[in-house]
């Protein structure tokens, strides 16, 4: 059901920050901007203020940024976004560093959740972080020390001279033996590496070593390309849910510039979101069946989702990375007989979809292998910010598109399914559900639709806005932070969901069955390429940079876990 | 014309093992095709899986390093799953021998005990863990596979292949009990075969193949094709028994047998193919339950003579 908070209830909270602010630090800023508060603290402050908001006020974490603003103000930043859903509220703390040595206080202790994005603005920023250890995650070990992409005065097509050496993970089986999973593996679609130590057939450790596939595009967006062309880049961060980008990166510019967006392109954009959401639902499905040696279910689902796939073409031109999302509006509109296709469509994909369910659900290995398997518990869920069906399928009600509504989704109604278990199972159900729910919503949306344009008449952008946007992806919230420039982006910041939910693996996997290891790493319907989506990786130095996956090398290197 | 129905026996074992040695990658092409519909697919060409023999043949030959063991395990592993084929025609057309049926299911044994070493040579992790797998299945499968076999040799009082064809009486005196074995008989020939959901040696998604993983080429082409000659024997025996003592022919029966291999190949494939994987520490639990409990179920009837 859709949560109606009362504009009195979010003033009340919005005081409440600025008390709880002010009492830590009464030299802080506090702004609200829509729906989202700016809060700008002192350094030394960022720790209390940061135990209070994610703790005490029961925040989730979204993801910090870091960000060179040395050409704006003179400083480094570094900005902590949460979210407290309950009240519709993005809230951003900022924090400067020094621009000769940025050095901010590590709030993972606090908040385990920002152990990667923390890192992050270390790799690529040269954050320096006190309080905790550090280690390299985004960059391989060959990349040299000192050397910061993402700062403003590394351009985007320097290359550095770079040290062929060889990545060696495991440290040996301090515990069991090591059973390699990835870089390449049937079990992944795309290259990462767990490595799984085992005692007979029980998982006894973790570890993970991804970022394998670094593309480059928050560099690319902040120099090469235009607000409006940024928007096909965003869609191509994932190929499954690329849509959900576009569109977040879209509103966070919109929001940025306050761009009013015409009600039908908010419409439009809805329901191709949903269709997409059906589709990946589906896909995962398939995935799922596949790795519980259930193929039957497997090709059905995808035949099923082929349905999806048709109607997106005829609506957008694409079956995939439809290309239709604009600043200001969307591209393509819907007429009558498009809309009528899509309702027989949703009509043929809810019949066959429900029969397939109860036939996979009455495969007794089906069941038993779902059940009781890669347990999240609702604590470690909530300590992790996970997101998406893995938060629903721990008991965590959570859910953008009723909390902070976007586009059209303030004008449908729809339940929010949420299991306790934390099982395998459970993520399977909050997804099939879910499928039931986007359908019922394409059809409220289809219905409802306005007649009017689909692109703002005007739209101006100025310069060093901030915006954040927050889309209700298939596998979480993607989040996209984004600060104005002059004619493109000056600071683009991507968060894809799957970047919240890998650290949970480690808590599913441990002392489980090695068999269930790929389901449970799929259940959380892993992107591996939307996270690896950092940093540009030279690749004409004419020095091939090797990475030594094999187990048997052995070299002590830590990573995340 | 005693000679010529001998030389019609020869000819028939000698057509019939040629048959039987050819069919088994035809059988899974066609059970590939029926998977396939099942699926909602076209499917390959039923003679596919032949195709990709014949392309897994042309290919380099690899051994991998460190593995000298691996060829001669092997080419021993081909040559016993023929000879356990060919020694089944003999015997049963040609000229059997005292205790041949425990010849045969010995020398099937030793063949399943070679299957299993295999990936244990290759000293891959994902092909280690396959391997433990199919050791445990083993003990569970392959062990009752032959106390069900010796079950059914006591009870029909028969040490030889061809004996079964003149067990009809005893047959009728135990049709109860005897059945009992018959539909466990079955229920192993498909377990043992390593299909889905009792493929959790191989399992794909998590061991990447498992105890396939390290081979390629003709090393890979000539255990597959191991696999299929083992699919097909355990599948003949349980028919051929049954046929040889509701017939009480020998020479219908066998041949018989050969065809219906075919339609409870294509049911088996059916069957895997509405099924998802079980796992290793629920299926070889689960299995020895049923398969302890058809025993007892046997021994009970027996006794009291039915």
């Amino acid at each position: 059901m859709k949560i109606h908070v009362e504009k009195n209830k979010v003033e009340e909270r919005v005081n409440e920050y600025i008390k709880v602010v002010r009492s830590i630090d009464n030299r802080s800023e506090v702004v609200l901007k829509d729906d989202t508060l700016f809060i700008t603290v002192s350094r030394e402050k960022l720790r209390d203020l940061a135990k209070v908001i994610y703790w005490d006020m029961d925040c989730f974490h979204r993801t910090c940024v870091g960000v060179d603003e040395r050409s704006l103000n003179g400083y480094f930043a570094l900005y902590h976004i949460f979210g407290d859903d309950r009240y519709g509220l993005n809230v951003v703390v900022k924090v400067y560093g020094d621009s000769k040595e940025p050095v901010f206080p590590s709030i993972v202790d606090i908040v385990p959740a920002a152990d990667w994005c923390e890192m992050e603005a270390r790799d690529l920023l040269g954050f320096k972080f006190l309080g905790r250890k550090e280690y390299r995650l985004i960059l391989p070990p060959s990349w040299p020390n000192n050397v910061y992409p993402l700062r403003k005065d590394y351009p985007y097509n320097q290359r550095p001279k770079i040290i062929a050496t060889s990545e060696k993970l495991s440290g040996g089986s301090e515990t069991g033996v090591a059973v390699p999973i990835g870089p390449y593996h049937p079990a992944l679609h795309e290259p990462e590496y767990f490595e799984l130590f085992v005692e007979g057939e029980r998982v006894v450790d973790v570890r993970y070593r991804g970022f394998h596939v670094h593309r480059g595009i928050e560099k690319l967006g902040e120099t090469r390309m235009t607000y409006q062309q940024v928007n096909f880049l965003a869609e191509r961060i994932c190929g499954i849910c690329g849509f959900e980008h576009s569109v977040c990166y879209s509103q966070a510019v919109e929001k940025a510039a306050g761009i009013h967006v015409p009600e039908r392109a908010k419409f439009i954009r809805s329901i191709v979101l949903e269709l997409e959401r059906i589709h990946s639902h589906l896909l995962w499905i398939g995935v799922a069946c596949h790795l519980l040696g259930y193929d039957t279910g497997f090709m059905h689902t995808w035949r099923i989702r082929e349905h999806i796939m048709i109607a997106t073409e005829m609506l957008t031109g694409s079956r995939k990375t439809y290309g239709i999302n604009l600043i200001g509006g969307v591209r393509r509109d819907i007429n009558e007989e498009k809309k009528q296709r899509v309702l027989d469509i949703l009509k043929i994909v809810e019949r066959e979809f429900t029969e397939l369910v109860e036939t996979i659900t009455s495969v007794p290995q089906i069941k038993m292998r779902l059940k009781g398997t890669g347990v999240l518990p609702k604590e470690d869920a909530r300590k992790l910010s996970v997101v998406g069906p893995v938060a629903r399928a721990s008991g965590i009600d959570r859910d953008i598109r009723r909390d902070l509504p976007y586009a059209a989704y303030s004008y449908a109604s729809f339940n929010v399914p949420v299991y306790d278990d934390g099982d395998n199972l459970s993520r399977f159900l909050v997804r099939v559900d879910e499928i039931y729910e986007s359908i019922s919503i394409t059809r409220q949306l289809l219905d409802q639709i306005p007649k009017g344009p689909i692109m703002a008449e005007e739209i101006e952008i100025p310069e060093y806005r901030i915006g954040v946007s927050v889309v209700e992806a298939p596998r979480g919230e993607d989040v996209h932070f984004v600060i104005t420039g002059h004619g493109k982006p000056y600071r683009w910041r991507v968060r894809a969901p799957t970047y919240n939910n890998i650290p949970a693996l480690k808590v599913m996997l441990k002392d489980a069955p090695l068999a269930d290891a790929p389901l449970t790493i799929a259940s959380i319907d892993p992107c591996f390429s939307c996270t690896d989506r950092v940093v540009v990786i030279d690749v004409n130095s004419g020095v091939k940079n090797k990475i030594n996956l094999n187990v048997y090398g052995l070299e002590g290197c830590y990573y995340g876990f | 014309m005693v000679s010529n129905y001998i030389v019609y026996r020869i000819l028939l074992a000698i057509v019939l093992t040629v048959l039987s040695i050819l069919l088994p990658p035809l059988l899974d092409g066609i059970e590939r095709k029926i998977r396939a519909r099942i699926h909602s697919r076209i499917g390959p060409p039923i003679l596919q899986t032949w195709f990709d023999l014949a392309k897994l043949f042309g290919k380099d030959f690899v051994i991998p390093k460190n593995m000298p063991y691996l060829l001669p395990l092997i080419i021993l592993l081909f040559i016993l799953q023929v000879f356990v084929i060919v020694a089944f025609f003999v015997y049963s057309l040609w000229i059997d021998v005292v205790n041949s049926l425990f010849i045969i299911i010995a020398l099937f044994m030793i063949a399943q005990a070679i299957f299993v070493a295999i990936p244990f040579v290759t000293m891959n992790p994902f092909a280690i863990v396959g391997a433990s797998r199919e050791i445990v299945l083993a003990l569970v499968n392959e062990v009752f596979f032959v106390i069900v076999i010796g079950l059914l040799s006591y009870a029909l009082s028969v040490t030889e292949i061809s004996g079964f064809a003149v067990t009809a009486n005893i047959f009728s005196n135990h049709m109860l009990s005897t059945s009992i074995l018959f539909i466990l008989l079955f229920l192993l020939s498909y377990t043992v075969s390593s299909r889905i959901p009792y493929d959790i040696a191989e399992a794909e998604p998590e061991l990447a193949s498992g105890i396939l993983i390290e081979l390629s080429g003709p090393l890979l082409a000539l255990y597959l094709y191991s696999l299929y000659l083992k699919r097909y024997f355990v599948k003949i025996i349980p028919i051929f028994i049954l046929l040889s003592m509701i017939l009480g022919d020998l020479l219908y029966s066998i041949v018989y047998s050969v065809v219906s291999v075919v339609l409870v190949w294509m049911i088996y494939g059916v069957i895997a193919a509405i099924l998802a994987r079980s796992r290793v520490d629920v299926a070889p639990i689960t299995l020895t339950k049923v398969y302890i409990l058809f025993t007892f179920a046997f021994a009970i009837l027996y006794i009291v003579g039915v």
